[in-house]
């Protein structure tokens, strides 16, 4: 290897090495970020509406939403296919999350805060899946053919896309209730 | 054990093997690096070679490292700028919010958007 082959050689390795240290650092900050600011957006959505007297600050629907989204933006850091995997391999089969954001919103009075709520809650579910998928390499590169296929599946059957993705949904909500326990454990 | 320590292990345990896989590429390049520094050896090597070949015209003179390294500088002072705002409106946004609704409920961030230190991954 002459030495001119030897420095380009070195360029590259040099430049591999710190597009894998950006994607495991500044990345994975920026993109649990976003997923806050997101997550905020709908907590200021919801704060809104109990200010504008649609639903009570002390009603124990706006308590149990606002809580879980605190909880969802407290450890959006911990929202990696490692722990929902865990989740999904663990979990009792069949057994849904504790917390059911169905249930809460029918108690709401009002129609229209409770389709928000209920809209808003799928969208933070579904950001916390697409988080989990761009703060994997492997996954961010399964995707690049995945998603095609996944909007062409969904244009065809949506009842069974949300069917099939429904497990990671409920996987999120466990890992959030785990995460939650075991924090308040070890404090 | 409990389903949470399970699911804690098991997380863990798939984290440990990401990190191995990591490191593992790291030390690859290092090895790389150290052949390609060995197969020098013996041979007339002038240190600022390196740097007449970063910044030769056969590299475009250096540019593409150049924009490289000022994107990335711009980048931190830009999400240090971000950060100091946010802290600045955190406190504001709390204040306005306690007036309206005194038992307002916190996400346990500290105030520039960071994780909280108790609640980093051990």
């Amino acid at each position: 290897m002459n030495i001119t082959a030897a420095a380009e050689h070195m360029e590259l390795l040099v430049s591999l090495a710190i597009l894998v240290c950006l994607f495991y650092g500044p990345w994975q900050q920026f993109v649990v970020d976003v997923l806050r600011q997101n997550l905020f957006r709908m907590r200021d959505e919801i704060f809104m509406c109990a200010a504008d007297g649609k639903i009570g600050f002390d009603s124990p629907e706006y308590q149990a939403i606002r809580g879980r989204l605190n909880a969802m933006i407290r450890y959006a850091h911990t929202a990696t296919w490692a722990h929902i995997f865990a989740v999904i391999l663990v979990a009792p089969k069949h057994q849904k999350p504790a917390f059911n954001i169905t249930s809460i919103a029918a108690r709401i009075p009002d129609p229209n805060v409770a389709g928000m709520v209920l809209s808003n809650y799928n969208k933070a579910v579904m950001l916390v899946t697409a988080t989990l998928m761009v703060r994997s390499l492997i996954l961010l590169t399964c995707s690049v053919v995945a998603v095609p296929i996944l909007i062409v599946l969904a244009l065809i059957d949506q009842k069974s896309m949300e069917r099939s993705i429904a497990p990671i949904g409920d996987a999120i909500e466990r890992d959030v209730d785990s995460e939650q326990e075991r924090r308040l454990a070890a404090a | 054990m409990t389903e949470r320590e399970r699911v804690f292990l098991l997380a863990r345990i798939f984290d440990l093997l990401k990190y191995a896989l990591r490191y593992a590429f790291y030390a690859w390049v290092v090895w790389n690096a150290y052949l390609a520094v060995k197969e020098l050896a013996g041979k007339s090597t002038d240190a600022s070679f390196f740097f007449q070949y970063i910044f030769s015209r056969d590299n475009d003179y250096g540019l593409p490292w150049a924009v490289a390294l000022g994107c990335a500088m711009w980048a931190i002072f830009e999400r240090r700028f971000r950060k100091q705002k946010t802290a600045e409106l955190t406190a504001r946004i709390q204040e306005l919010e306690k007036r309206i609704d005194p038992k307002r409920t916190t996400s346990g961030l500290l105030a520039s958007g960071d994780t909280n230190p108790r609640d980093e991954i051990v």
